[in-house]
């Protein structure tokens, strides 16, 4: 039976480092890719919703006609699901915890409105007259050919909603 | 995926029976659970033995019938009874340690009984999907339901009717995209089946290493007898129970907990209690 | 014949470390028969897979206990992955083995502290938990996280982990082990120790078999039964695997069984990442599980064998999940294990058999 067997790791202790930190005066060097809270790229996003469908706690709501995306950092997770579900890749994992709060809030981001976008598409479309004309007739054809492989599957579904997609397909026709 | 499983449908009154002779044969139990289904739970009881898990499936138990407890073979089957019973109604008799409604106590009974209307909506509509595609006389790829079975995409001609409908519609580039995948999807299939070979099959390693040999390794020195002198007066080293290790007994199951009732507290949330409540007694 | 009382030990107690009940009937100092009970933490997370589809419900099985985390995660993606025949690239079964094997070292270590602490050892339970910050760091650097890592998902996983990373853990872990043998050596080896637990809480071999015992806790009980055995994913391409037996059967066999996992988990990890192969680390996983398809999984967790099973109704949410954890089937052994001790040693033997109650009851 020894005595003080712990006495090297004991002794060590007396001239190595100390294991914490004196926080909040120091703190301890964040990893890049520590989960801290979501951030998100406004100019990119185009509110499209998938985020708030796809968050496993509910925390994420995506307002098109208020043009605002907002997040309860309080339930919010980290878990990382919206980032991978965002068709534009305007959500990130910033390495930085939600400092705390007394008062229960939500995050709010306003979305610019996205006129600059169909603006873009426009000027591309007039800057290239071939493609705009090939796209004319391919959405001749694409209703044509939609419209027939529609009559398929309206064939199958229930006599009401059968209905409603031919009501609105001939709304779309007209 | 190194190990196979199996779901064996049984009948309830082969269930016990059934159990006995896994028991018997040297299976090991693994669990038991229930599955709530439109024609009454399913109850699952998986077994294993040498890397092959069987489960047992009885199918449709309704609260009509009554289910035997295994608990008599498997102990350890009681915590999973119980739930059972709790969470989804099972008329599970003769449990050996029995909490009587007590391991959980929902506040709504046999809660995983409960399915939300949007749950099921979206149920019937993918059946009703299902039975649509069946009906069409679909040549299927692999049954999904094989477990394991990676899914083998096949063309048949009115898949591919239907793909160039579908193709005569889209802009050139599109075509030649869809095109291309179909043509790696098929070069993929095709070195697949060419032959990946297999991973060996190891064989289980059945050795029985002690401690002892890895003890010289971990720490330098270690007891090589009890510690305690022999003439020590402790109460408990003159108990001759506790001196020796227990031997071969088949385990007792403990006295069930049926005269151990809640304390006060507790009464308080039950809802309904099935059987009639007594005080704790202290005899 | 003495007076038999009962004695109600838990939830709370400052030496019981899960929330778990246990009527002990007593009569003279000897524990005549323990109940146990539980369904104090019951959050009916089986339940979600009602509102959560399956890609969600992932970050749910993780939330079932802090300390098996990445167990139920991974357990759960590989039985998706099974029920809807998805092949997951060799690099991500190997990542996946890392980080199971790196979560069993830190399961371990977290529980030598634990048992350290509930002697009386403070010092020893601080040193412990010392070492598995420095586990915990490792995982803050792969995963982004310290306890919930959100880093596997059905098809594969979400992070890679490079060669200079990979060469860090190494350094790492062959830190940890030279302190982990001292610690191990100055707890193992005291006499105050060996007396309160050689003898104490012993389960024969038969009995074991047929309580259906798991994990360490069997394995003290010389029942040859490891998972990873099996060969499943990575864990078929290791060279030799053999578990760690005991023939003594008492709670410091299974003292000793756990501490010698340890060092055969970070012999893994190196194995592993020396032979780790390139490639992808997902693939994408489209659409949703047949009707009626089942699949289930084990999978060998800090605490014993994990099963899982799925069922899957042709809608993205799954029909049923289920997780049985390793110590709800060792909840029969521990009463039993109580039979016959003394009222000291109760939370002894409760703490060797290193129960995880939020696993249970999920």
């Amino acid at each position: 039976m020894g005595v003080f067997k712990l006495g090297k790791m004991t002794f060590g202790s007396l001239f190595k480092k100390p294991e914490t930190v004196l926080y909040p005066i120091e703190t301890k060097p964040q990893p890049a890719g520590l989960k801290g809270h979501i951030a998100i790229d406004v100019e990119t996003c185009i509110l499209c919703g998938m985020c708030d469908r796809s968050c496993a706690t509910n925390c994420i709501t995506v307002n098109k006609q208020e043009n605002y995306w907002e997040i309860d950092r309080f339930q919010c997770v980290q878990c990382g699901y919206c980032i991978t579900v965002c068709p534009k890749k305007c959500l990130s994992m910033d390495p930085n915890y939600a400092p705390a709060s007394t008062v229960h809030k939500a995050d709010r981001f306003d979305v610019p409105t996205q006129d600059a976008a169909p603006a873009k598409k426009a000027a591309e479309k007039a800057d290239a007259p071939q493609p705009a004309a090939a796209s004319a007739e391919d959405v001749e054809k694409t209703s044509e050919a939609v419209d027939s492989a529609l009559e398929g599957k309206i064939a199958l579904m229930d006599p009401e909603k059968a209905e409603k997609v031919r009501a609105a397909l001939a709304a779309r026709n007209a | 995926m190194k190990f196979e499983s199996e779901f064996t449908p049984i009948a309830l009154d082969e269930l016990h029976h059934e159990a006995a002779v896994m028991k018997v044969d040297g299976w090991r139990f693994i669990q038991t659970h229930a599955v709530n289904t439109d024609n009454g739970i399913d109850l699952y009881y998986s077994f294993m033995k040498n890397g092959h898990i069987k489960n047992l499936k009885v199918a449709g138990v309704t609260k009509e019938n009554p289910v035997p407890s295994i608990t008599d073979l498997f102990l350890a089957a009681f915590v999973f009874e119980n739930e059972a019973r709790e969470l989804f109604g099972v008329d599970m008799r003769d449990i050996a340690i029995d909490f009587s409604g007590a391991l959980y106590a929902p506040a709504i009974d046999e809660p995983m009984t409960i399915i939300t209307p949007e749950q099921k909506a979206a149920r019937e509509k993918a059946r009703k999907a299902k039975a649509a595609k069946e009906a069409k006389g679909d040549e299927a790829s692999a049954p999904a339901s094989a477990e394991g079975a990676p899914r083998i995409f096949v063309m048949t001609p009115e898949r591919r009717q239907r793909l160039d409908a579908k193709l005569a519609t889209m802009s050139p580039e599109k075509v030649a995209k869809v095109e291309a995948a179909l043509k790696a999807r098929e070069a993929e299939a095709a070195a697949a089946a060419a032959g990946a070979p297999a991973r060996p099959q190891k064989p289980l390693r059945r050795p029985l290493p002690t401690l002892a040999r890895l003890r010289p390794l971990l720490w330098k020195r270690l007891p090589s007898k009890p510690f305690r002198s022999t003439t020590t007066s402790s109460p408990r080293l003159r108990s001759s129970t506790l001196t020796r290790p227990r031997r071969c007994a088949p385990p007792s199951p403990p006295a069930t907990a049926r005269h151990l009732r809640q304390p006060n507290w507790r009464q308080g949330r039950r809802l309904r209690s099935s059987m009639p409540l007594s005080r704790t007694s202290l005899h | 014949m003495g007076k038999k009382s009962i004695i109600p030990f838990g939830p709370q107690h400052p030496v019981l470390p899960e929330p778990i009940h246990l009527d002990l009937v007593v009569e003279d100092e000897v524990v005549l028969e323990a109940t146990p009970q539980i369904g104090f933490i019951h959050r009916g997370l089986e339940r979600l897979v009602q509102t959560k589809d399956y890609n969600q419900f992932i970050y749910v099985a993780e939330r079932i206990c802090g300390i098996c985390a990445f167990g139920h995660s991974m357990g759960y993606a590989e039985t998706i992955e099974r029920l809807m025949g998805v092949e997951v690239p060799k690099r991500a079964e190997y990542l996946r083995v890392i980080w199971h094997e790196l979560s069993r070292i830190h399961s371990h270590i977290l529980w030598l502290g634990l048992a350290a602490d509930a002697f009386g050892h403070e010092a020893l339970f601080m040193h412990c938990w010392r070492l598995r910050e420095r586990v915990l760091d490792l995982f803050e650097k792969t995963t982004g996280g310290r306890v919930i890592f959100s880093v596997v998902k059905v098809g594969g996983v979400q992070r890679d982990i490079d060669k200079s990373m990979l060469d860090e853990f190494i350094s790492v872990l062959d830190g940890i082990k030279d302190e982990y043998i001292q610690i191990c050596n100055a707890f193992l080896n005291e006499p105050s120790v060996y007396n309160r637990t050689a003898g104490i809480g012993v389960i024969s071999p038969e009995d074991a078999w047929n309580l259906s015992m798991v994990g360490p806790f069997a394995r003290a009980s010389a029942v040859n039964y490891d998972v990873r055995m099996l060969g499943n994913g990575a864990y078929g391409d290791l060279s030799d695997f053999q578990p760690i037996l005991s023939n003594n059967c008492d709670c410091y066999a299974r003292m000793e069984v756990r501490a010698a996992e340890v060092p055969q988990s970070i012999d893994i990890i190196k194995e592993l990442a020396a032979r780790i192969p390139a490639g992808d680390i997902a693939v994408p996983v489209k659409g949703a599980p047949d009707i009626d398809a089942e699949a289930c999984n084990v999978l060998e967790q800090p605490r014993g064998e994990c099963f899982y099973y799925a069922k899957g109704n042709g809608t993205k949410y799954l029909d049923r999940m289920r997780m049985r954890t390793p110590t709800s089937q060792n909840i029969a052994g521990m009463a039993v294990a109580l039979k016959g001790c003394d009222v000291a040693d109760v939370n002894m033997i409760v703490l060797t058999i290193d129960p995880c109650i939020s696993c249970t009851e999920r």
